[in-house]
């Protein structure tokens, strides 16, 4: 990685230069002090009984066996992949569809365009949650909408509902996410030499077999950095869930990172709380590590 | 760049160090700023030289940071917890807050009420057991869970004040039946719906035993025959359709809204919206004790929220003496005129007939010893635990069944 | 041709309508918090004056200057400490000999991706040992830890589309290591440093989690929490006022994005693309 561009060991016989290090060491102390002994601690911290005061009491494998057997976490988990669908999936497909839409078509105007859709990135969670838990409310445009289209059996309290409330969640992680597929994706299209669709042409190949013989393969990598990318903010997603729902009604939007909350913030069970952490990063590292494994594999 | 970073640690080191010496610094859940602005203004006034700064934060977010709140290097002098196992057990335990022994004594406060009645502020100094021990906290005010109903609906439905839980739930169906929404709820808050069940609860099971499960959940069985026939009777409420088909999607103060604007026949909530609901709806209010299925009556109550005094406090005097004005003789007839029911006797009358119809239920309350306090109390994880159940309960994601043994699970805990 | 109209055409419609779905929500709250206080609002009339009373009930009511003064403070040391700490980091990577660079820079990659919702119950431990829960620090000093990993990613790509030339011409002529990152590098990576500075930004202001577990001081909220606790407070429940309040504390991001919304969406995309 870039070592081409090293000048200063370019000289033979160099020994290691330990002044060097005092130009990294800054950045590094604090990213050892706030985040890899944060880390650390928690690991250790996950394998013990602690209510925030006093001794942390070794129970090994304890915190982990309850979490694995209890039904509100496992169901949180069930939760954050059902998310995952809507905040990864959908725009990603809704993103892949219109760049292979778009494929040979210049459009005036993109930059326009491009910045309006980025906008939601931008925006706090708490201002998008505020902004949609209005739009979903029994009196609120949502249903305004339906009752004016005569579909008024249809209008109900969406984030009160057992059925509709995580969907409707997960729609709003669509929203904010799908704008930014299409930007990644419309944007890696373009580097698409057009020689490519050309072959295809002369291949006889329909607009289907183009988008899946030259469209998607070249915007993999485009692919994993969207996937990578939403998988993570869906696992994570405490601000929109605790400004929104709250993790109701019941328990039935409930995701794993505001029950970490709850747990060391409310209910004094520190070591739980750190176990459930512990599962949260290893779920991420894990699917973040299949979904590099699995597309950078098929060249 | 040197000078600006230099600029910005020195700015922020002020404020890091910002400590101010006579003010009382309170933390107080919303409900209470009327009362505390009041209050504050005669404070401020009879000791020149202190400053009162309150501020307020809404139930949710009282509930889900306060530890948090008193754990801070800088904590508010004097602020809110909530009785029980969920704030107050945990509070003590972390030795956050003082007990109030030496200034119950000093300003008499313990003079001021029955042999007994403060057990829901007495705590063991570990704070593991809870009804006796020192006293932890203390409040002005009572709060109970009522029945309001508006007064024009029930009569034009023909119908007159329950005087038993089977006329109640006539007038529920009959309700229904009128094409009216019986009861209101904003049960989208989930913590509404411990004070409906609480009176369902209380109108099945002996107050009594309500209590000594909720002193003591671990040791006291939860699901009693009793208990269980209170929570079909919720469930079947529920699939009823008397609580509406949104009220999952209704939080609790646009519950109340909708009651003043003619939302509902029936509200089950506590005393703490008499003046708001007598502002709203005037004459057409009134308010009645829940009966009773074997007779007399039931319902959750206690005092208010109980008022701690910081451990970190550096002047825990001056809040205990802030304290003594919320509880003095003179600071009852305020706190009528305000709309609220003291703890003490008032010298004056009612400011309202909504406001003597609820004091009367209160009497009555206290009369019969029927008050259940609330089932959020009894374990550190309960306020999560019920409100969740209770909301799967309404929305029908729960049986009366499942409900029983996620909260007997709990209690156990 | 007609062909060709006929597919931009459609590119326009798809454009447009996206941008619409992405508009929507924001018109809405927008239309609501500029309504007459009292009148109900369905979300599907543009109004028919604009009246400002919601923005000043929220603005007296949720103490929002000085939320919005506490998340500038954030910001401000949460960006000038992290760049200062990652330009020579970055530099050193790329330029320096580091013995160790792939498994010190795969360290760092790890922070890209761990989810600091699991780091915060300990960072709120740490603070407090350090007396510092409770004070600005607490924000700042997590968030520079947080920051850091997709800083030098990003300014090492950087500093790797500078030739070696530039650099060796001077070390020829004698220039210390300091010297050619200030008078030479810096300039070079300059846009970079500033689309770097809005990213930081961005997120900064936008961090809710450690806001609401260290800051209780009813004074030191930053605007996303004031915001929050204010949504929740039931006596402004008013949906107009919660709307108003949420566009205020939107606006500072909002603006900056007007300006450089460029630097927002390269290093967004590129960013997450390398």
């Amino acid at each position: 990685m870039g070592s081409m561009n090293k000048f200063i060991n370019n000289r033979p016989h160099k020994k290691i230069d330990y002044s060097n290090y005092y130009f990294i060491l800054p950045a590094f102390l604090f990213y050892i002090i706030f985040v890899l002994y944060p880390l650390a601690d928690t690991f250790y911290t996950s394998f013990t009984q602690w209510s925030g005061i006093g001794e942390k009491k070794w129970v090994g494998l304890e915190n982990y066996y309850n979490n694995l057997n209890d039904v509100k976490i496992i169901s949180s988990i069930k939760h954050s992949f059902i998310l995952i669908i809507f905040y990864s999936f959908f725009p990603i497909i809704i993103g892949l569809a219109i760049a292979g839409i778009m494929v040979r078509v210049k459009v005036k105007g993109i930059a326009f365009y491009r910045a309006i859709l980025f906008l939601p990135q931008i925006l706090s969670m708490i201002v998008v949650g505020i902004a949609w838990r209005w739009i979903y409310a029994p009196k609120g445009p949502l249903n305004t909408g339906l009752d004016f289209l005569g579909l008024d059996n249809w209008s109900r309290a969406w984030l009160g509902s057992f059925d509709f409330a995580l969907p409707f969640v997960g729609l709003i992680g669509t929203w904010v996410m799908f704008g930014f597929a299409m930007i990644l994706f419309i944007a890696g299209v373009q580097k698409i030499p057009t020689e490519l669709y050309d072959a295809a042409k002369v291949d006889g190949a329909g607009p289907f077999a183009e988008f899946f013989n030259v469209t998607l393969p070249a915007l993999k990598g485009e692919i994993i950095v969207a996937l990578v990318f939403t998988v993570t903010l869906a696992l994570r997603n405490f601000d929109l869930i605790y400004i929104t729902t709250g993790g109701g009604p019941g328990t039935s939007t409930m995701i794993p990172s505001m029950f970490i909350y709850k747990k060391a913030f409310q209910m004094n069970q520190v070591g739980s709380a750190s176990s459930l952490g512990i599962m949260l990063t290893l779920l991420i590292f894990t699917l973040i590590s299949l979904i590099l494994i699995t597309l950078r594999e098929k060249k | 760049m040197k000078k600006l970073i230099i600029f910005i640690t020195l700015i922020l080191t002020v404020f890091t160090f910002n400590i101010k010496a006579e003010t009382l610094r309170i933390l107080a859940e919303a409900g209470d700023e009327a009362t505390l602005t009041i209050a504050a203004a005669q404070f401020e006034e009879s000791n020149p030289g202190v400053t009162i700064e309150a501020s307020y934060l809404g139930w949710d977010d009282f509930m889900a940071t306060i530890k948090l709140k008193l754990a801070d290097n800088n904590p508010p002098d004097l602020a809110h917890g909530n009785q029980g196992f969920t704030v107050d057990g945990t509070l003590i335990q972390n030795g956050l807050v003082i007990p109030l022994d030496e200034y119950a004594d000093q300003y008499g406060w313990k003079n001021l009420f029955a042999e007994g009645s403060l057990a829901e502020f007495s705590w063991s100094d570990d704070g593991s057991t809870w009804g006796s021990g020192s006293l932890y906290g203390i409040s002005p005010v009572v709060e109970d869970v009522i029945v309001y109903y508006n007064k024009d609906k029930l009569k034009s439905l023909g119908l007159s004040v329950p005087s038993n839980f089977a006329e109640f739930e006539n007038a529920l169906s009959v309700s229904n039946n009128a094409g009216e929404l019986p009861i209101i709820l904003g049960a989208a808050d989930g913590w509404p719906i411990i004070h409906v069940w609480g009176l369902i609860e209380g109108a099945f099971v002996e107050p009594e035993q309500v209590r000594s499960w909720i002193f003591n959940a671990k040791g006291t069985e939860f699901k009693t025959s009793s208990r269980m026939k209170a929570a079909k009777k919720l469930e079947e409420m529920a699939t009823a359709g008397y609580f509406g088909s949104d009220s999952l999607g209704i939080g609790y103060d646009d519950a109340n809204a909708m009651f003043i604007n003619g939302d509902g026949v029936f509200n089950l909530t506590g005393t703490w919206m008499t003046a708001q609901l007598n502002e709203g709806m005037g004459d057409n209010v009134g308010a009645f004790a829940m009966p009773r299925n074997s007779g007399g009556v039931a319902g959750g109550g206690s005092f208010a929220l109980p008022w701690h005094i910081s451990s970190k406090s550096s002047n825990p005097d001056l809040a205990a003496k802030f304290l003594a004005h919320l509880m003095s003789n003179d600071f009852v007839d305020d706190l009528m005129e305000i709309g609220r029911v003291p703890a003490q006797a008032p010298t004056i009358n009612p400011t309202s007939k909504l406001q003597a119809e609820v004091i009367s239920a209160s009497n009555t309350l206290v009369g019969a010893n029927a008050k259940t306090f609330y089932t959020d109390w009894s374990t550190p994880g309960m306020y999560d635990t019920v409100t969740q159940e209770l909301q799967k309960l309404i929305g029908g994601a729960a049986s009366a069944d499942n409900f029983m043994d996620a909260m007997a699970a709990e209690s156990i805990k | 041709m007609k062909q060709a109209n006929r597919e931009k055409l459609i590119a326009h419609s798809i454009f447009i309508f996206g941008c619409i779905l992405v508009l929507y929500p924001f018109f809405s709250i927008l239309f609501l918090a500029l309504s007459e206080p009292g009148t109900r609002v369905s979300g599907f009339t543009i109004p028919t004056g604009i009246y400002f009373d919601n923005f000043i009930k929220a603005w007296s009511g949720g103490n929002f200057s000085s939320g919005l003064y506490s998340s500038f403070v954030v910001v401000i040391g949460v960006v000038s400490i992290t760049i200062l700490c990652s330009v020579p980091a970055a530099y050193a990577f790329e330029k320096l000999d580091i013995f160790g660079t792939t498994p010190l820079f795969a360290i760092l990659l790890l922070g890209l991706v761990l989810p600091y919702e699991s780091l915060i119950i300990s960072l709120y431990y740490l603070m407090r040992d350090f007396g510092l829960d409770g004070t600005y620090w607490s924000l700042i000093l997590p968030q520079i830890g947080l920051s850091i990993p997709f800083s030098i990613f990003w300014l090492r790509s950087s500093f790797k589309t500078i030739p070696i030339s530039l650099s060796e011409a001077a070390m020829l002529e004698g220039a210390g290591r300091i010297v050619i990152l200030i008078k030479i590098l810096l300039p070079q990576i300059k846009p970079a440093i500033l689309t770097l500075t809005v990213l930081l930004f961005m997120w900064t202001w936008n961090e809710f989690l450690l806001a609401l577990v260290m800051i209780q001081d009813a004074d030191m909220r930053t605007a996303p929490l004031a915001l929050s606790y204010f949504a929740g407070n039931k006596r402004y429940g008013d949906p107009a006022i919660t709307a108003a309040a949420a566009i205020c504390v939107a606006l500072p991001v909002l603006i900056v994005y007007v300006f450089l919304q460029r630097r927002f969406i390269s290093g967004m995309v590129t960013g997450v693309d390398k």
